[in-house]
């Protein structure tokens, strides 16, 4: 009894890869065709549902209809992203596999992967969300200088949200803040959670004291009349969010920190994909249609091309990296 | 009153009902994929619904859910490999009660407790959706803590005869959970330099891997004097009416637990499903008198819960505009890209849409019944198809699905590793459904207890310092030394 | 005996390796706290299994016949080279690979097999990639699909 049975079925399975060979080598062979010839693959590195994924899957629709080929937008939202962001990295640069991305540098810093800049070919840029401040609603807090008074007093007793790993956008934001008020953030508890939301909830139910994230994502808790946003790390008042002051008119502080998303390949995407692409997502940012539908979802627009992306990139890691270090985190 | 007519008058229009079929169908065929959940099932009707008018999108939605979380149970009961993880905690007893010729009255009880608990959710959802958000609204880490171990109670207790065992295998699921990013200092842990083990070795290839690649395994093992095939699927319906009579308390409690396990934020239909199992065996105790009974004791309050976990998640989804788990994620995702923020506003702005959104939800899962009897009729031919074929074809389907998942193929390596596992368990009649569930509440214990002592600076005492927490405590406490302290009362006699 | 044997040197395994974690700056909490909780558990739950004896009419199970372990092997080794070559062959050439030579080891006619084994391919291609839209890798084939 061998492995395959009898002599007759063992000569059927060679016959059968036999088979399969000759198929595969008669496929007629596509010459150097016109980019793109079948659909692009879309990796948005996270879960299905939140911010990245809308935007995401908002950017498909629109580079479908500009490149004339299907683009399927694929999560892979396991460990915060850093599955997919490596997805990312290691597809081939072929201009058949895309993706999101977004804060990253912290992934390095804090030694959970090892992203850098120059894994990616930065397409460009299409998005800024500004941090905001927020406290539940029966917060003693009413002012984001009464807030910071109150943690200077007593950095231990005052419990924040990460709303995400401690070394994220948002808590990265809430630290600078601190250090120019002069507390010491690493004496703040900074308690870490699965995301924005997540984190949000646990302030509504009393468990926090004060998270820092998007306005966007923290909408549905002020709507619910559950959460008070006490700042937002911006130039000018959110038009989304008339009351809630700058983090400049509330405590004198110009800071501008945020989650930024954008488009990138794998390093080395060939110079007339990318090119091509460029122009489309330039298109599309400028689009009306395009910002109607981020104006809906409540997110904001920021432009930038390939070149001045990758330059922010790279000055964002560099500043991350020297935060996290001077954090003690 | 008025809004409700004005709510069925768009409701029942023939292109919003064509799409509540379309998506009933889909919801079926991906329910019944092993790996393939409803979460996916309705991320990948995104696309289409981003075509659609809100209504008719929505509406599908809801559709897909309920019926993918339903169809789990038939490979579930036919093959003892769960289609979505929401099954996973009656796969095995389903699957004895088939093997002894009774799969209809095991379906056909799945099929009324799902219709009957998705109503129970339905309901709640229109008329309680407030209280009941209020509820998931005060629900802090401590809280979840408690409640994740309430679900850890069950494994013990639905292990089977030993508890020890069940609570072995309880403790390899947990030990597999540990491998990924630590969820709270976010360092990775034993994942080998692999990135793709970054996220963890991910729920479904686990949950494949124990349940569909270890009883292929065990059939290579033991070649053609492996098991024999059921004769015949029994009646369907016959017999579930006085199945169900008399687990009447069992299925309103599995209805309860449900819709407010699924109104959690964090805790989805698999976990309603093993908590309602194990608070009804504590409070409501079956009718044990023959491996029949008790095989149907397990399925009745957990197939009640897992639907109406769906009609509670979507509580905070449409009330707050919260998503609770994964599944409600994506339809507020749907509802933001229709234009339509979800929270109190839009119950407000748009009073007839979201009441006739709820009402969908009520008619799928009224709908539940005709569809998934079509869908046993459909599926009734597995059962001639003889192993030495079968058993590649549930290989074949469980490493496609995982991999539509996960989309790695280090997910692939994995299924087969806990594929391995599973047939090792077997072999050591240790029992496989616990070991999904530590897997599932593992992150979750350890995040709510790591982050609750971190608010406090190490204090322990923080886990009973607020009353929802002391309540959930003591139902904890009951759960877990009930059978220890029943045990004790018998030796001293 | 032996299952409770392997519980409790798992447990010491665990708790061996969780006492190796190292403390994190910003956290006041050990990481090792859930690894060591887990491993004590195993620990305790291994010796309860050691010191209860077996139940003495559980069936025996007949050791596995070295057919039966061949069998096996294949079952993972088969899927396995196919992971491990998942971006070069893809599932519609691979899958054919591996079903047909596990039908035709249980016993199914060749012939049949291989028409089962690429039918049933086919069938998941179609309704994973075309229905579902859901990319799987297709390897070679990519391309040649109608519906693209």
């Amino acid at each position: 009894m061998g492995v395959f049975g009898s002599w007759k079925r063992r000569r059927a399975v060679v016959a059968l890869a036999v088979g399969i060979a000759l198929a595969v080598g008669l496929r007629p062979v596509s010459a150097q065709a016109e980019w793109p010839e079948r659909p692009i693959t879309l990796v948005v590195p996270s879960g299905p549902g939140g911010g990245t994924d809308l935007t995401g899957r908002l950017l498909a629709e629109h580079l479908k209809a500009r490149l004339g080929q299907p683009v399927q937008v694929v999560n892979m939202g396991q460990g915060g992203g850093v599955v997919g962001i490596g997805a990312i990295r290691t597809a081939p640069a072929d201009g058949y596999t895309l993706g999101i991305l977004y804060n990253f540098a912290h992934y390095h810093a804090l030694g959970q992967a090892d992203f850098r800049v120059a894994d990616f070919t930065a397409i460009a840029q299409y998005n800024f969300d500004p941090a905001g401040f927020l406290v539940p609603v029966d917060s003693e807090w009413t002012t984001l200088a009464a807030a910071l008074d109150a943690i200077r007093t007593d950095p231990l007793a005052v419990t924040i949200g990460c709303a995400g790993g401690c070394g994220g956008s948002w808590p990265i934001a809430v630290a600078t803040l601190l250090r120019a008020w002069e507390v010491d953030p690493a004496r703040v508890r900074m308690i870490p959670s699965q995301g924005a939301n997540a984190s949000m909830q646990d302030l509504a139910a009393g468990g926090l004291d004060a998270v820092p994230c998007s306005l966007p994502e923290a909408r549905a808790f002020l709507d619910a009349g559950v959460a008070r946003a006490l700042g937002v790390f911006a130039e000018h008042r959110l038009e989304a969010f008339p009351d809630v002051p700058t983090v400049a008119e509330a405590v004198g502080l110009n800071l501008r920190l945020g989650a930024w998303r954008g488009l990138v390949g794998p390093a080395e995407l060939p110079d007339a994909i990318a090119r091509r692409l460029e122009a489309a997502m330039a298109d599309i940012v400028h689009d009306p249609a395009f910002r109607a539908d981020m104006a809906a979802g409540g997110f904001g627009l920021l432009w930038r091309d390939s070149r001045v992306f990758a330059g922010f990139m790279r000055t964002e890691e560099a500043r991350v990296r020297a935060m996290i270090r001077n954090l003690g985190l | 009153m008025e809004v409700t007519a004005a709510a069925l008058g768009l409701l029942l229009t023939p292109s919003v009902l064509g799409v509540m079929a379309a998506a009933a169908l889909l919801g079926l065929l991906v329910g019944a994929l092993p790996g393939l959940t409803a979460t996916l099932g309705v991320a990948l009707l995104v696309p289409f619904a981003v075509m659609l008018e809100p209504l008719p999108a929505l509406a599908g939605v809801v559709t897909l859910a309920a019926m993918a979380i339903t169809a789990g149970d038939l490979p579930g009961a036919l093959l003892k490999v769960p289609g979505t993880p929401a099954s996973a905690a009656y796969a095995e007893a389903a699957h004895r009660l088939a093997q002894r010729g009774r799969a209809g009255l095991a379906l056909g009880t799945g099929l009324v407790c799902a219709a009957a608990g998705g109503g129970t959710g339905a309901l709640v959802l229109l008329f309680g959706a407030p209280a009941l958000a209020w509820v998931a609204l005060h629900m802090s880490t401590v809280e979840r803590f408690w409640l994740a171990c309430l679900g850890l109670g069950a494994a013990a207790l639905v292990a089977g005869p030993s508890v020890p065992r069940g609570a072995l295998a309880l403790l390899i699921g947990l030990a597999l959970a540990l491998v990924g990013l630590d969820p709270v200092s976010g360092q990775p842990r034993l994942t080998f330099g692999l990135t793709d083990l970054s996220g963890g070795l991910g729920l479904i290839p686990v949950m494949i891997g124990l349940f569909a690649v270890s009883r292929v395994l065990s059939h290579a093992l033991d070649g053609a004097a492996g098991a024999g095939r059921p004769p015949r699927v029994g009646s369907v319906l016959g017999g579930v009416g006085r199945v169900l009579g008399r687990r009447r308390r069992a299925m309103a409690l599995g209805g309860a637990i449900g819709t407010l396990v699924g109104a959690v934020p964090g805790a989805g239909a698999d976990i309603a499903a093993y908590v309602a199992q194990a608070v009804t065996k504590r409070l409501a105790p079956g009718c044990a008198e023959d491996a029949d009974a008790r095989d149907l004791d397990a399925i009745v309050p957990a197939a009640t819960a897992n639907n109406a976990a769906v009609g509670g998640a979507l509580v905070p989804a449409t009330v707050l505009g919260i998503p609770g788990d994964s599944l409600t994620a994506v339809v507020i995702g749907v509802l933001m890209l229709k234009g339509v923020t979800p929270g109190p506003s839009a119950f407000l702005l748009q009073p007839e849409l979201m009441t006739a959104v709820l009402l969908a939800f009520l008619l799928a899962n009224l709908l539940l019944v005709p569809a998934g009897l079509l869908a046993i009729a459909v599926v009734r031919p597995v059962l001639r198809v003889p192993p030495s074929v079968l058993m590649p074809c549930v290989l074949a389907l469980g490493l496609v699905g995982t991999y539509a998942v996960e989309r790695t193929p280090t997910a692939l390596v994995v299924t087969l590793g806990a594929g391995v596992l599973g047939l090792l368990m077997e072999r050591a009649r240790v029992p496989v459904a616990p070991a999904v569930l530590g897997f599932v509440l593992g992150p979750t214990i350890e995040e709510m207890a790591l982050t609750s002592l971190m608010k406090s600076g190490g204090d322990p005492a923080v886990f009973l310092s607020r009353p929802a927490a002391l309540g959930l405590a003591g139902l904890t406490l009951l759960v877990w030394l009930g059978p220890a302290l029943r045990a004790l009362v018998r030796r001293l006699r | 005996m032996i299952l409770g044997f392997g519980a409790v040197m798992g447990g010491l395994v665990l708790l061996l390796w969780a006492g190796r974690a190292e403390p994190v700056p910003h956290l006041s909490v050990d990481p090792g706290l859930f690894p060591t909780g887990i491993g004590v558990a195993a620990v305790v739950v291994g010796g309860i299994l050691m010191a209860v004896p077996g139940r003495t009419d559980a069936p025996v199970v007949p050791g596995p016949s070295r057919a039966g372990l061949i069998g096996a092997g294949l079952t993972v080794g088969l899927p396995l080279l196919l992971a491990l070559t998942l971006d070069r062959i893809g599932f519609a050439l691979g899958l054919p690979m591996v079903l047909a030579p596990l039908m035709i080891r249980h016993g199914v006619h060749p012939g049949r097999a291989t028409l089962l084994a690429v039918g049933l391919t086919a069938a998941l291609v179609a309704v994973f990639t075309g229905l579902l839209r859901v990319p799987l890798p297709l390897g070679p084939l990519a391309g040649g699909l109608p519906w693209r």
